[in-house]
């Protein structure tokens, strides 16, 4: 982790105002915000713990644990909400056996909703990882976690 | 500034008032008389206008505006009561009151609670909406202040005071919207977390959600509104941090700081656990009436005349048996000037005491001879300047155990200024901010500091010299890290252009003071600053140290050095004698007689006679500041228990016995001496 | 725009047609190019056409061919049968909703041709990541017109004149608050560009960064000129990626072209830009909680004033525009204020982009002058409800806005009639809504997420909210009081008027439209224990239509409750459970024959009974 955040901090000047992409660079890189990690902005940015972490909790996109090998992010926009969004969510959640904000026990998929992501059009819509799917059933949401599992399996048979 | 500002004629509840431009309408109507509520607010902490109970009505607006944050305009017309704004801000209190567990009958701080009141203010009765509140954890990991959620409106006065005042800024908002919560750090306990335990958070906050553990419970003691407040000093450390007392029953409850909104004193008139906490503590059993040593080798308790008249006896008889030494007076410095003064010259003139010495007598004379080898008389750096430093060094010393609110001001100056803070030995409070850190060795410092010396003000200059250093640091055996931190303070205090170093006086032993020197010497050498005052603050072990060292109790001459005594007269403050030196020294005295307010446990055994004597809340007196140069008057706060008679009374009464005629027929003659000894 | 003669096939690159696939299109277009051996073709990328919904869109200009739902088993298609016979490829054509029929270019469907486009003018027609594809179009034209021509106060009179009002909600007059921040004297001043858009249901200002970057910064340029700044941030949402990715490149381009940076333009001005990303709080589209968190704080706002043109970032005086304002200020330089004054109203003068969404045919990003009718929006852009459902409403504003009913339809849209009808303009989100939509739903939907976005910093917003929501919550739960209602009403009175920023303050304002034109609803919910649009789940039944039903099975076999007895083989007729029903509407979805009934049956309370026996 050190070394990771070495490279980051170079990147920065070391100014309070440096606070939120900070945090971000450290959570793209490490996929959580682990407490070490936040102190060592706290003392790179010149701020006090408290403030960094009041910073990161406010903030929804941080995150404090790790998440799922596949990040699962239901849109709940109202867009999405008038065309069933909540049915969507339900589903994935029964499909996955986890609520939102869980991590399956195998630590391959995660749940979370988002505010909105902007494909409104295309609603309702999820997000895994960085993949948008958009114009979703309870059936097509299904395919789309069978696929990545399918792909998580393939991965893992590839790797032994 | 300007002092002819235009003023604003603005119209509050129907009346057209004269107001400065630029405040805000609740300054404006409490410029004016008119009450307006108010929770978030405090007038030594930022505007945050955020519980939205100080709403008023500006020009006939549909939406109400919170008068704390809003400035007045020209000609703006504002109702601060009606039915409407009423209204509203009793649902701001129902909403309060149903987000947490409000329960008054069992909070640590009903009666002293601003939410409390405003219910009964506004009449709210009865909740109109549900409770809806979870239960939270109360951080009870603090032997000062407990932290309890469960009665926290989320008014921030706390993290405002933190960050604002302290500068300790541990406190923060935590997550978002209902889910708020105050945490410290990163969501840590507050013995896990950087807090200082300042309490000034405790201080600011209007309910019952951080409140003082130190002292039991005092809801059962009834409202405040039947206490007594008294302002006086806190005499602890030699900061004289403006205090203030609340009374009820002769005993104090609380001790809040004198919170300033304005850095007219630096730490804005913050306390420190010291302050706020720890004067309070009970440190043994009270002596409350004289106690002489029987035949059988019990101390007993007897009038006072008997045991003054056994006292006055003695010590005249020692004196006649022994010319000139055999009489020793040790004072605390804890005591006042007058009480000093007055010690002094009984010792002194009236006695004839070989040494007269004050506990901390080592520390000042290693000031001294430090002191004495400077090419002309130079002062103390005050504490007040470390806002403006952009380096500060600290060597040895702690000043959060000595001086905490030098600690926190540095915290402050960190923050605020991202000034650099150089640690050489033990500060764990301030290590997470500390540019550097270098741990001190035992035996390390004078070498460790000549080093400094030689590669910080020969930086890259004098070839000699820094071969010099570098010598000095190979025999120094630091590891290859603290090398580096070495190097890099050294480069650091060369490049400051305004630093600051702060040490303490005993930071070596007596035996080896070079260290001490070769930091006087590296502060002279870094200039002085204005008024011949050297970039260097002492910090000193006791409240009145500087105006004991100044009334010149504190020996130059090494104790004994004058031949022994076999009488002492030892005048405790409230402390405990705990130094073995110390108390090797009163073993096998003929006569000790001890003047303490509480019974010295640890020379129970060995005092002829017991004298009580107030506690330092229990007389006044004038104290003198850390750097030497200010005097504050002390208020007696409450009375002390029965039977326990004045310093000043003591004093006396053992001058009548002993023949001594010091000229202080009042306390006032005391007074006058002490303060024309002072400069004052 | 290109080379006469030659064709260039246009490949939508937004998130819209990504997300659909416009990636492997694209490729195969390419590739099949490549096979075909077809020299004379150019392919280029573009941002949004604003017509999401049928993505992946490919257009082949000159000839205008607008292909929707392009899918990499199509390219071949294409290639073979539109670019090397000339034969456009008719079933992939869009096909109109209402007739069926289908249409060839896109200047002939509605959708584009009801639109008169200004912000929008060039998405979808440049690649948003090629500088000189912008300068061709007209970007960069009005900034060094400005720099050499035009003294600051000219700029700001010119945008006071033009009547443009900011795009973010509130409708301010974008050269009064440039005026305000051109008086003030400062050693540093700012523009910020607002690309926050956090209300849910919008992704104007996502499309436009995508789209037309370079018309955005062009904005910023002269604001910057007008008000005295030479440093600019675009606070964009996290959310956005392939925004932030475009913006990165074109201020990169900019600066290479001397744009951007150290006397731009070869004048005496700097001007730079930095992109700041959000992290995720709708709050922070809050003028000072946005200046907060730049500053590297939380978002929580602050009482204004002092307003940020006069005390903002840093301490420093600060515009904060939106930035489809930002993106017309180019244009009126370009056109002139009088040109811009002419379209739209008189107090809205110019266009309105609106992100056209929910059960309406055609979705997507839309373009019109203020004041044009909701009806010709929804029903002519938007080709009328999907699935030849029933308009019952229209939302705007997002959660600080409301919900309008089919008597507003004929309704001009500009800020003033929306306020009147008692919902706002916001920032261009437009949720229309069928009778499957439960209003209190919709309201409880909107509190559960301004309840969840407060701040928290004042008492009213952080627990009226959660009161209100409460409140909600129970109702379509089937747990409703009877004075329900007028405790809603009272809690949003108390919020409206004592919450400190706007979030607060127009939090209430779902809950209010909707109790004030669909007031029949919550009745029926508190009352009759009846969910009218067959929503709320606690209300619901589901039963087996036994005559329509074909005993196949597939409810029971897909049922995660259990809750549907019946046998396919023993021909034992299925049954849902309603004990075991867990209400989540799977049997309904997949019943092939759509046997399975959705109702809400309701209850009339003993109250009312009773009520009706007195009378």
């Amino acid at each position: 982790m050190e070394e990771q955040l070495s490279a980051i901090f170079a990147r920065f000047r070391g100014t309070a105002g440096e606070v939120i992409p900070l945090l971000q660079k450290t959570q793209e890189e490490l996929g959580f915000l682990p407490e070490e990690a936040m102190r060592r902005i706290g003392d790179f940015a010149g701020v006090p713990f408290s403030k960094v972490y009041g910073v990161a909790t406010f903030y929804t996109m941080f995150r404090f644990t790790p998440v799922g090998k596949y990040h699962v992010c239901v849109c709940r926009g109202t867009a999405c909400h008038v065309r069933g969004a909540d049915q969507i969510l339900e589903h994935v959640e029964r499909e996955l056996g986890i609520s939102e904000n869980e991590t399956t026990g195998d630590g391959e998929f995660s749940l979370e909703t988002v505010a909105c992501i902007g494909c409104c059009a295309l609603a309702p819509c999820i997000t895994v990882n960085s993949d948008v799917h958009g114009r979703l059933t309870s059936k097509k949401a299904s395919q789309v976690l069978k696929k990545a599992r399918g792909a998580a399996l393939k991965e893992e048979e590839d790797g032994k | 500034m300007e002092t002819n500002v235009e003023k604003v004629k603005i119209t509050i509840d129907g009346k057209e008032v004269l107001v400065d431009p630029g405040i805000s309408i609740l300054e404006a109507a409490r410029q004016n008389g008119i009450h307006i509520p108010t929770l978030c607010h405090h007038p030594a902490l930022s505007s945050w206008g955020g519980c939205r109970i100080c709403v008023v009505e500006v020009d006939g607006s549909p939406k109400l505006a919170a008068s704390c944050v809003t400035p007045v305009r020209v000609g703006v017309v504002v109702v601060t009561s009606n039915e409407r704004i009423i209204e509203s801000r009793r649902t701001i209190l129902e909403f309060l009151f149903a987000e947490r567990n409000h329960n008054c009958m069992i909070c640590a701080q009903s009666g002293d609670c601003e939410l409390q009141k405003l219910a009964y203010e506004l009449q709210v009765d009865h909740l109109t909406v549900p409770a809806l509140f979870d239960e939270f954890p109360t951080d009870i990991t603090s032997a000062y202040l407990a932290i309890d959620h469960n009665r926290c409106i989320l008014c921030g006065r706390c993290v405002r005071a933190c960050q604002e005042i302290s500068g300790a800024r541990v406190l923060n908002f935590n997550n978002r919207g209902p889910h708020n919560l105050i945490g410290l750090d990163l969501s840590e306990t507050r013995e896990a977390s950087t807090c200082l335990n300042c309490g000034v958070c405790m201080q600011v906050c209007p309910t019952g959600a951080i409140y003082d553990r130190y002292r039991t419970h005092y809801a059962v003691k009834g409202h405040d509104t039947a206490w007594q407040t008294t302002e006086s000093l806190c005499p602890q450390c030699g900061l004289m941090c403006p205090a203030i007392f609340s009374v009820h029953d002769n005993t104090v409850l609380k001790i809040d700081g004198k919170l300033e909104a304005d850095d007219s004193r630096p730490d804005r008139g913050q306390l420190c656990y010291k302050g706020r906490f720890e004067v309070l503590k009970t440190i043994g059993k009270r002596l409350t009436r004289p106690m002489l040593r029987n035949g059988d080798g019990t101390l007993a308790e007897e009038s006072w005349e008997k045991a003054l008249d056994l006292t006055a006896d003695r010590l005249r008889a020692a004196t006649r048996a022994k010319k000139g030494a055999a009489i020793a007076g040790l004072a605390s410095s804890m005591h006042s000037n007058e009480a000093l003064v007055f010690f002094r010259d009984l010792m002194g003139r009236g006695l004839g005491a070989g040494c007269i010495d004050t506990l901390d007598g080592a520390h000042f004379r290693i000031v001294h001879r430090a002191w004495a080898g400077l090419d002309m008389p130079l002062k103390e750096a005050s504490w007040k300047m470390i806002p403006e430093a952009d380096h500060i060094l600290i060597v040895g010393a702690d000043p959060y155990q000595t001086q905490p609110i030098v600690s926190s001001l540095i915290r402050r100056t960190i923050f605020e200024n991202r000034t650099k803070v150089s640690v050489i030995g033990q500060q764990a409070d301030l290590f997470p901010f500390a540019a550097h850190h270098l741990p001190l060795k035992e035996g390390d410092a004078s070498l460790l500091i000549k080093a400094l010396l030689d590669e910080a003000t020969d930086c890259g200059t004098d070839d000699v010299k820094m071969a010099q250093a570098a010598e000095l640091v190979r025999k120094l055996c630091l590891s290859e890290t603290d090398a580096a931190v070495f190097h890099d303070i050294a480069r650091t205090v060369s490049e400051a252009s305004n630093p600051l170093f702060i040490t303490v006086a005993g930071l070596i032993t007596a035996a080896d003071d070079s260290g001490f020197n070769s930091l006087v010497h590296l502060s002279r050498l870094k200039g002085l600053l204005p008024g011949s005052t050297l970039r260097l603050i002492i910090l000193k072990p006791f409240g009145n140290s500087s105006g004991a060292w100044k009334l010149g109790l504190a020996s130059e001459a090494e104790p004994g050095s004058k031949g022994q005594a076999t009488a002492c007269v030892l005048f405790l403050a409230g402390e405990q004698v705990s130094d073995p030196d110390l108390l090797e020294r009163l073993t096998g005295l003929d006569f000790l007689v001890v003047i303490s307010p509480y019974i010295p446990e640890s020379l129970a055994d060995m005092a002829d006679v017991l004298i009580p004597c107030p506690l330092w809340i229990e007389e006044d007196g004038t104290y003198t500041s850390l750097d030497g140069t200010e005097t504050g008057y002390k208020k007696k706060v409450i009375e002390p228990p029965s039977g326990v008679r004045d310093s000043w009374q003591i004093l006396s009464a053992l001058a009548e016995r002993t023949g001594f005629r010091p000229g202080f027929d009042t306390w006032n003659d005391v007074c006058k001496a002490a303060q024309k000894e002072m400069g004052g | 725009m290109g080379n006469k003669g030659r064709k260039t096939i246009i490949v939508c690159q937004g998130t819209g047609c990504v997300s659909s696939g416009a990636t492997p299109t694209y490729k195969a277009l390419e590739e099949g190019i490549r096979k075909a051996g077809l020299t004379d073709i150019q392919m280029k990328l573009t941002g949004c056409h604003g017509f999401c919904q049928r993505g992946p869109i490919v257009i082949i200009e000159p000839d205008g061919v607008f292909y929707s739902g392009v899918q990499e088993k199509n390219c071949e298609e294409i290639v073979e049968s539109h670019l090397k016979n000339g034969q456009p490829v008719e079933g992939l054509f869009y096909k109109d909703p209402a007739t069926g029929q289908p249409i060839a270019t896109y200047g002939e469907i509605p959708f584009y041709a009801n639109q008169e486009r200004i912000v929008l003018a060039r998405c979808g027609h440049i690649n948003p990541e090629v500088i000189e594809d912008s300068i061709d179009s007209g970007i960069y034209r009005a900034a060094p017109r400005v720099f050499w021509e035009m003294p600051p106060a000219a700029v700001i009179e010119e945008i006071k004149k033009a009547g443009l009002r900011g795009r973010g909600g509130a409708g301010f007059p974008t050269g009064v608050k440039w005026g305000f921040c051109a008086n003030v004297e400062a050693d540093q001043k700012y523009i910020i560009c607002n690309a926050d858009e956090g209300d849910p249901g919008a992704f104007m200002d996502r499309s436009i960064l995508e789209a037309t970057p370079h018309q955005v910064l062009e904005g910023m340029i002269i604001a910057g000129y007008a008000i005295g700044a030479t440093k600019g941030y675009i606070y964009a949402r996290a959310e956005y990626p392939l925004a932030i990715k475009r913006l990165g490149i074109a201020i990169e381009q900019a600066r290479e072209k001397g744009f951007l940076g150290r006397r731009v333009f070869g004048s005496e001005f700097d001007f730079d830009i930095t992109i700041f990303q959000g992290a995720g709080a709708f709050v922070c589209g809050e003028e000072t909680a946005l200046i907060g968190s730049i500053e590297g704080g939380r978002g929580m706002p602050r009482t204004r004033p002092p307003f940020p043109a006069v005390k903002g970032l840093w301490g420093r005086p600060t515009v904060i525009n939106n930035v489809k304002t930002l993106a017309t200020v180019p244009e009126i330089i370009n056109r002139g204020a009088e040109w811009f004054a002419g379209i739209g109203t008189e107090k809205s003068p110019g266009t309105a982009v609106f992100a056209l969404t929910g059960k309406v045919a055609n979705c997507g990003l839309i373009e019109v002058p203020m004041g044009t009718p909701l009806r010709k929006i929804i029903f002519d852009i938007g080709g009328g409800i999907v699935d030849g459902g029933r308009f019952k409403a229209v939302q705007t504003g997002g959660p600080s806005g409301g919900c309008l009913p089919e008597e507003f339809l004929d309704t001009p849209v500009d800020f003033e009639n929306l306020a009147k009808a008692g919902s706002i303009m916001g920032s261009g989100g437009m949720v229309v809504m069928d009778e499957s939509t439960c209003m209190v739903d919709l309201a409880r939907y909107f509190l559960d997420f301004t309840q969840k976005e407060s701040c928290g910093k004042c008492v009213p917003c952080r627990m009226g909210t959660k009161h209100m929501l409460e409140i909600l919550e129970d109702i379509c739960e089937g747990r409703g009081e009877p004075d329900d209602l007028s405790k809603l009403m009272e809690l949003a009175d108390a919020i409206k008027e004592g919450s400190l920023c706007g979030l607060g303050q127009t939090a209430p304002n779902p809950v209010i439209t909707t109790m004030k034109y669909f007031r029949h609803e919550y009745e029926a919910h508190v009352h009759e224990k009846r969910c009218p649009a067959l929503k709320c789940k606690a209300m619901l039944q589901y039963h087996v239509n036994q005559d329509a039903c074909k005993l196949c099975g597939t409810c029971k076999k897909n049922c995660p409750a259990d809750a549907i007895r019946g046998d396919k083989k023993k021909k034992i007729p299925f049954e849902i459970d309603v004990d075991k029903c867990i209400r989540c509407g799977m049997c309904h979805t997949v019943c092939p024959v759509g046997a399975v009934v959705k109702t809400s049956p309701g209850i009339v309370n003993d109250h009312e009974e009773a009520a009706e026996a007195a009378n």
